[in-house]
């Protein structure tokens, strides 16, 4: 069994660590560079189970993407891994529905571990 | 109780029993429990709610019928109640007993890493402790992401020239009118050193190479900022982008991270200027500019806070909303 991530952020360096963390595993990996990239390509798979999203993007960052979601009623877990800190930003990312919160520069076993209890690769 | 506390800032759960509270905070980790303290066993329910799943780092709230008497206070202080109330209260006492926490967590801050700040001038970035120890602050993150360690010197590699790839992250303080710019340069061994250790590829093409450095650039102003914010200052980051080692007219800081061996090194170099707000037209927002003040709608709720920069969707979104006729200062886009 697998499961399809989308891993959204617009450092090619970051998409790049971490779609090779989730492939390792087995899930099946689709990028977008930014929030308006994202919208597009979900528009067109029904079938994902996870987002890993940056917060900080040009065009539409990942706090307003989420916005977008949660207007959607988006069922799917959003992950947002940043170099972002800020007590009112994590918050405000949690009240709009986001499932965890990682600090970069990440540890890729971490990464893994929150996909594998969010998006289970058996289910 | 509810009703007390306003919906924009606190998210509240309300629930009749102690099972149901168990099963909340066990879900929700919340920061503030507000409980009633029975006639009797007040001291057992706040043990068992500070006993709960993810209740650890709550702070529990107690709310008794009379003022408790010593042995009673002593007993819930015991049992790991923080702070107590006594009914009847008004609602502006709960909202100030439940900010407490937070008050607590910025006096804990103050005196675990004194400061002084100057308001009557502009804070001076550079005598800042996170400002100071920048490059090793830099040098512990990028070694975290690179898998080995830097080991950093103070000063500009002598031999890094302006032809050096150099990629920057512009930051502002949010609510004063500096503007400050944190480069990552590479000399070519540097650059070397990038595709074969943090892109795995040799031959990778010069704009991986420079995205790659984007992202060095970025991780340092994420440094920078988490511990900026320990010492209660608040900065905000735009886009990282491809620089030039050409410097700001004002303050600049520099640290050299060498790599093991003869892998060559990064520069790190932290700039500081103060610049000046403009004061445009909601019609004028672009992306990249940097709030000085809050945006709030009629009935008062933040909508927009200072400090924010925008984004190409939130600076239109804010235009169609505020209209051409309102007018609001900004920090131009860095």
């Amino acid at each position: 069994m697998t499961a399809r991530v989308m891993v959204i952020d617009d450092s090619m360096l970051v998409r790049r660590q971490v779609s090779a963390a989730l492939k390792t595993p087995g899930y099946l990996v689709t990028e977008a560079v930014d929030g308006v990239d994202a919208l597009e390509k979900l528009a067109g798979l029904a079938d994902m189970k996870l987002i890993v999203c940056d917060v900080n993007m040009p065009r539409m960052n990942g706090i307003e993407l989420l916005e977008r979601l949660s207007a959607q009623g988006s069922s799917v877990p959003v992950v947002m891994l940043t170099t972002e800190g800020q007590p009112e930003l994590i918050q405000r990312a949690r009240s709009l529905g986001a499932k965890g919160w990682i600090v970069k520069p990440f540890k890729p076993e971490f990464l893994v571990a929150t996909a594998a209890k969010l998006a289970p690769l058996g289910a | 109780m509810v009703r007390a506390l306003p919906q924009d800032t606190y998210r509240v759960e309300a629930v009749g029993d102690e099972t149901a509270a168990l099963a909340a905070i066990a879900r929700e980790a919340p920061q503030v429990v507000v409980f009633s303290v029975p006639a009797k066993g007040g001291q057992d329910l706040a043990r068992r709610l500070r006993g709960g799943e993810n209740a650890a780092e709550a702070y529990l709230l107690a709310v008794v019928e009379a003022a408790p008497v010593n042995k009673e206070l002593s007993n819930l202080l015991t049992a790991g109640v923080h702070d107590f109330m006594r009914r009847p209260f008004a609602d502006v006492e709960l909202l100030e007993r439940v900010k407490a926490p937070e008050r607590l967590l910025r006096w804990s801050r103050s005196v675990s890493k004194p400061c002084v700040f100057d308001f009557s001038a502009a804070l001076d970035v550079t005598s800042l402790r996170s400002w100071r120890s920048l490059g090793q602050l830099v040098a512990e993150d990028l070694g975290e992401m690179a898998g080995q360690p830097f080991t950093v010197t103070s000063g500009y590699p002598g031999h890094l020239d302006a032809a050096a790839l150099c990629a920057s992250i512009p930051m502002s303080l949010a609510g004063d009118q500096l503007e400050l710019r944190l480069s990552i340069a590479a000399d070519t061994a540097g650059c070397k050193w990038i595709r074969e250790t943090l892109l795995g590829d040799a031959a990778a093409q010069d704009g991986a190479t420079r995205d790659a450095l984007r992202e060095l650039a970025n991780t340092a102003g994420g440094a920078l900022k988490r511990a900026a914010l320990a010492e209660s200052i608040t900065l905000t980051t735009g886009i990282p982008r491809d620089d030039s080692v050409t410097r700001f007219p004002g303050k600049h800081s520099c640290w050299t991270l060498k790599m093991a061996g003869e892998a060559g090194c990064l520069a790190v170099i932290g700039e500081v200027r103060t610049r000046s707000n403009e004061r445009i037209s909601a019609a004028q927002l672009t992306e990249g500019m940097v709030l000085a003040h809050d945006i709030r709608s009629a009935g008062g709720v933040l909508i927009v806070p200072a400090g924010s920069r925008l984004t190409a969707t939130s600076a239109n979104r804010l235009a169609a909303m505020l209209g051409p006729r309102y007018f609001l200062e900004v920090a131009p886009a860095a």
